[in-house]
């Protein structure tokens, strides 16, 4: 049922636990890289399948974005039964998620890669705007499968592997659409340190703007990192170690912990 | 913004080499099967009990739910599994047992322990009535209560973390899933383990004999057990359902396969 490459990984570690969560249309291999250095640093890595990804492009039509949130409580719940300690890691959309598990559940500490603050401002807006209002008014699209009308931006620093659905239901986007509404909504709730982790040329090279996700965030201890956008398809590449070096000084920096 | 139902989430028990998934049955959710992985687990075991998808939030998401998403999460769980377990046993209640039966036939499993399995759909009239035009009809009737509970123990019927309703929609899903489950059956050859509960008026012990006899397994065995209700893992002969459980990996983690 699932494919090669769609299935979850539990990588036995430290009573440190990282639960990673992979980006939209994407799947668990492909931040297989992220979990393996950070296995090799010492934790305990568990790294989910949100519903509808792994599978088939057909199975995103039934999604609903709480069913990926209740996936990230299922991978919390089972990583919290054996280590004592957790964050959240996720990318690009599994960051948004990252960030709302940050508020809802007792997390010790959240890392959104790559995540936009919301899907028109990271996206061609004019278009996708029409779109989503056809899809919500006339119900275009609700049995169709489209080509992705745009180029997500934000995965600029992190090679594209052959593993994504190269395909989606244009109905997805109004559960994408929801799911940073929901972000948006719970950020001045995120009470866990986080750690924002941009590429410099996201948000269109404007690299001394702050990212909005920050302006919202109340959580004291959050820190934004940079790293440099890699065009290396080699695994891990420099910018994946700079990563991945960037949340285990995270990690080390949360006071209390230990590896 | 809705959660898991509280005491419905999934588990985790870290421990030897040999690994236990457990899944519970159709609107059910872990809580019914946590009893009896805990039981393995003070047994050293590792053990992971998944939740079947869109179980255990709202009984509205079930309409979503096809066949192949509850396999899918148990299919997650083995994968979780496989990276620090040798040998996998599947344990299943009633529809879980349908599930880890066709998983077995998919994966390499070290043996299965199949609770309450049916062997197909309840023989009630209404849904060989209905069957034809329930898809259609779920839209506007989306699910029914369920009857009365029949517990002998007590404090199992309280403790129950559940949907109170039936989703109709859910019904052809459940009809293709046994359907697979037969398919798969005559092409196993793996340790198998039946056990069911003489009194068990929801899914009648005949299910059980149809499913042992379609099994292609050399290793197989049933145990019928008496003073329970449909749900064994809970009910007042849980103890006895655990130690036939355990006894059956005991035997299957000895053996190499």
């Amino acid at each position: 049922m699932i494919i090669a490459g769609g299935q979850p990984f539990f990588l036995a570690g430290g009573p440190f636990g990282c639960l990673l969560i992979h980006d939209f249309a994407t799947c668990p291999k492909e931040i297989r890289w992220l979990g393996t250095q950070l296995n090799e640093a010492g934790f305990t890595v568990l790294a989910i399948r949100l519903f509808g990804h792994g599978t088939r492009p057909k199975d995103l039509q039934r999604t609903r974005f709480k069913d990926w949130i209740a996936n990230v409580d299922d991978g919390f719940t089972i990583l919290k039964n054996q280590c004592d300690k957790c964050i959240v890691i996720g990318v690009s959309l599994g960051g948004t998620l990252a960030l709302i598990a940050g508020a809802k559940l007792k997390v010790d500490g959240v890392v959104a890669i790559s995540t936009p603050f919301d899907l028109l401002s990271s996206t061609k807006p004019r278009a996708l705007k029409v779109l989503i209002s056809l899809i919500r008014i006339v119900g275009l699209g609700k049995r169709s499968i489209i080509k992705p009308p745009f180029t997500h931006r934000m995965d600029a620093i992190l090679p594209k592997g052959q593993l994504s659905y190269d395909s989606f239901p244009p109905r997805v986007l109004l559960e994408v659409n929801g799911l940073f509404a929901e972000m948006q909504r719970i950020l001045p709730h995120v009470s866990a340190p986080t750690l924002l982790i941009e590429g410099e040329f996201d948000h269109g090279g404007e690299t001394t703007v702050p990212s909005q996700i920050l302006e919202h965030l109340s959580a004291k201890k959050t820190k934004l990192v940079r790293v440099r956008p890699g065009f290396s398809d080699d695994s891990p590449s420099k910018e994946q170690e700079r990563i991945a070096a960037a949340i285990i000084q995270f990690v080390a920096s949360l006071s209390g912990s230990k590896l | 913004m809705r959660k898991i139902l509280k005491g419905g989430e999934p588990f985790f028990f870290p421990g030897d080499e040999v690994g236990c998934l457990v899944t519970h049955g159709f609107t059910a959710t872990p809580q019914e099967v946590r009893e009896l992985g805990e039981y393995l687990a003070t047994q050293g075991r590792t053990v992971l009990g998944v939740r079947l998808f869109a179980h255990a939030t709202n009984v509205r998401d079930m309409p979503r739910a096809r066949w192949w998403d509850w396999i899918a999460s148990v299919e997650d769980g083995y994968h979780l599994l496989k990276n620090t377990c040798s040998r996998i046993v599947l344990l299943g209640l009633s529809t879980g047992g349908a599930i880890s039966l066709y998983l077995a036939n998919t994966f390499p499993m070290s043996g299965v322990v199949v609770m309450s399995t049916p062997h197909e759909l309840p023989s009630d009239p209404r849904i060989r009535i209905l069957r034809p035009i329930i898809k259609p009809l779920s839209l506007l009737y989306p699910s029914t209560p369920k009857g009365p509970p029949d517990f002998f123990a007590p404090e199992a019927r309280d403790a129950r973390v559940q949907y109170h309703h039936y989703p109709l929609r859910s019904v052809p899903e459940l009809d293709i899933l046994f359907q697979k489950m037969r398919e798969v059956l005559p092409l196993l050859d793996l340790p198998v383990l039946f056990i069911h509960s003489k009194q068990d008026k929801f899914v009648p012990p005949d299910h059980m004999e149809a499913n042992f006899n379609l099994l292609g397994s050399k290793d197989k065995s049933k145990i019928l057990i008496e003073g329970s209700n449909h749900i064994i893992t809970c009910d007042a002969a849980r103890q006895q359902v655990f130690e036939a459980a355990n006894n059956f990996v005991n035997r299957i983690a000895g053996k190499r396969t």
